[in-house]
C-alpha cells in the first residue's frame, strides 16, 4: 500500500510524503522564535529541519508514559453495579495527573506548532480528553497541529517514530514503544475529545492513516 | 720527523652545554595547556569531582562530575563513560555520555546516539546525530552563531 517514494529501507525506515505539512509550516514562517511541541523523541531530522531558524523545540517522549496505563479500582462493592461515569472520571483524573507531570512547561509558554504524530491513537477516550486539557493552557488561538489518525485497526502503521525531514517529507523509523494498546476512531470522535482543536484539512493516506492538519479552535 | 700536525691544537672537545630544562610534551613532567596543543585535558573514567570546573583549555570528561562546568572559550566533550550532573557551558559541546543539567553551547552542541540527556540545551547550532533520541528542550538561535557568544544566554536566564 506504499507508493514508490515511501518504500521501507532495510532498517525499516521510510519517508512519507505529506500534503498538509507544507501549508502548516508556511503559516508559521514568520513566527520567531517558533515554539514547537513534539510529543515524541527529538530525532536527527526534526532538529536539522528547524535548526536554521530561531526556535524552541520541546520533545516530551510521551509514549514512554503509556507503557503502564493508570489502573482505577472500583469503589463499588463486589456484586453491585458499577457506575461507569464515576469510573471514567477516576480514569480521566489519573491520566490528567500523569500528563501534568510529563508536560511541565515554563509559565507563559504558548506553542505555535504541536506535532502529535500518531500519539492520539494510543490514548483511550479518557486519556485523550486529559491530554487535551493539560495541553490547552499552552496553546493560543493561532496554534496549529499535525496528526496521523488511525481509522481502522492496522498494526502496520503503529510503533513508529516520526520526524520532519523537509516541509513535504516526514521521516519514519521503527520505535521502541513495544506493544502499546491502540484505539482506532473516526476523525470526528477524536476532535470531539480534543478540546480546543478542530481539523482544518485531512487527507486519507493509502496506508489507512488519516493525515490531519488541526487548528486551535 | 715532519710532524704536520705539530702546530695543531689538540682538538677541543666542547663540554656539553648546560642543558636547558628538558621539555618533553609527552612526559608527565611537563604538559602544555591543552588549548596550546589542540588536545584536550582528560578527566579519566575513575575520577569523581564534586564542585566547579572551569578552565582555559579543551576538556574531555570520562568520569563523574557533580556541580558545574564552564569552559567558555573551549571545547567540552562528555565521553561515553562520562556522567555529568551539572550545568555546563562551553564554546562547543559534544555529548556521548550522560548529562543531567542545562547545556549552553556558545557555538555548537553535538549530541550522539550514545548520549543520555535530561535538561535544556541552548545553542545557536544544534546537531542531533543519526540514531540519537532526545527528550527535553532545545533553544536554537542561529543569529548568535558568529557573535562569539555575545548576547548568548543560557535557558535559565531567559524569560518564559
Amino acid at each position: 500500500m506504499l507508493n514508490t517514494a515511501e518504500q521501507l529501507d532495510t532498517l525499516g525506515r521510510q519517508t512519507l510524503q505529506t500534503r498538509l505539512m507544507p501549508d502548516v509550516l508556511e503559516q508559521l514562517a514568520k513566527h520567531s522564535p517558533l515554539m514547537v511541541f513534539d510529543v515524541g523523541f527529538g530525532v536527527h531530522e526534526t532538529v536539522e529541519f528547524f535548526g536554521n531558524r530561531k526556535c524552541r523545540l520541546h520533545f516530551s517522549a510521551l509514549h514512554e508514559g503509556l507503557r503502564v496505563p493508570p489502573v482505577v479500582k472500583s469503589k463499588t462493592p463486589f456484586g453491585q453495579l458499577t457506575d461507569q461515569s464515576e469510573k471514567d472520571n477516576a480514569l480521566y483524573l489519573a491520566w490528567l495527573e500523569r500528563f501534568q507531570s510529563a508536560m511541565q512547561f515554563a509559565p507563559g509558554t504558548r506553542f505555535d506548532l504541536c506535532l502529535f504524530w500518531d500519539f492520539l491513537n494510543y490514548l483511550d477516550d479518557q486519556a485523550l480528553k486529559a491530554f487535551a486539557d493539560v495541553l490547552a493552557p499552552y496553546t493560543s488561538p493561532q496554534t496549529l497541529a499535525h496528526a496521523y489518525i488511525l481509522l481502522k485497526p492496522e498494526a502496520d502503521v503503529l510503533n513508529r517514530e516520526y520526524g520532519v525531514k523537509a516541509a513535504d517529507l516526514i521521516s519514519v523509523k521503527p520505535a521502541q514503544y513495544g506493544s502499546l494498546a491502540f484505539y482506532a476512531r473516526p476523525q470526528a470522535r477524536v476532535t470531539s475529545m480534543m478540546k480546543g482543536f478542530a481539523v482544518k484539512h485531512s487527507v486519507l493516506r493509502r496506508d489507512g492513516l488519516l493525515e490531519a492538519a488541526l487548528k486551535s479552535a | 720527523m715532519f710532524d704536520r700536525n705539530k702546530d695543531r691544537q689538540p682538538e677541543k672537545i666542547d663540554p656539553p652545554a648546560p642543558s636547558a630544562p628538558a621539555i618533553d610534551n609527552s612526559s608527565a613532567a611537563y604538559r602544555a595547556p591543552a588549548a596550546a596543543t589542540g588536545k584536550s585535558a582528560v578527566l579519566g573514567a575513575t575520577i569523581r569531582v564534586k564542585g566547579e570546573i572551569s578552565g582555559d583549555e579543551n576538556l574531555l570528561i570520562e568520569g563523574h562530575v557533580e556541580g558545574s562546568v564552564s569552559l567558555s572559550a573551549h571545547e567540552l566533550t562528555i565521553g561515553k563513560t562520562g556522567k555529568v550532573h551539572a550545568n555546563i557551558t562551553a564554546r562547543t559541546i559534544r555529548i556521548d555520555g550522560e548529562v543531567h543539567g542545562d547545556i549552553a553551547g556558545k557555538e555548537k552542541v553535538v549530541v550522539s546516539s550514545t548520549s543520555n540527556i535530561k535538561g535544556t540545551i541552548v545553542t545557536p547550532k544544534m546537531t542531533l546525530e543519526e540514531g540519537a533520541r532526545f527528550k527535553g528542550t532545545i533553544d536554537i538561535d542561529p543569529a548568535h552563531a558568529n557573535s562569539s557568544g555575545a548576547g548568548f544566554k543560557p535557558a535559565a536566564d531567559k524569560p518564559a
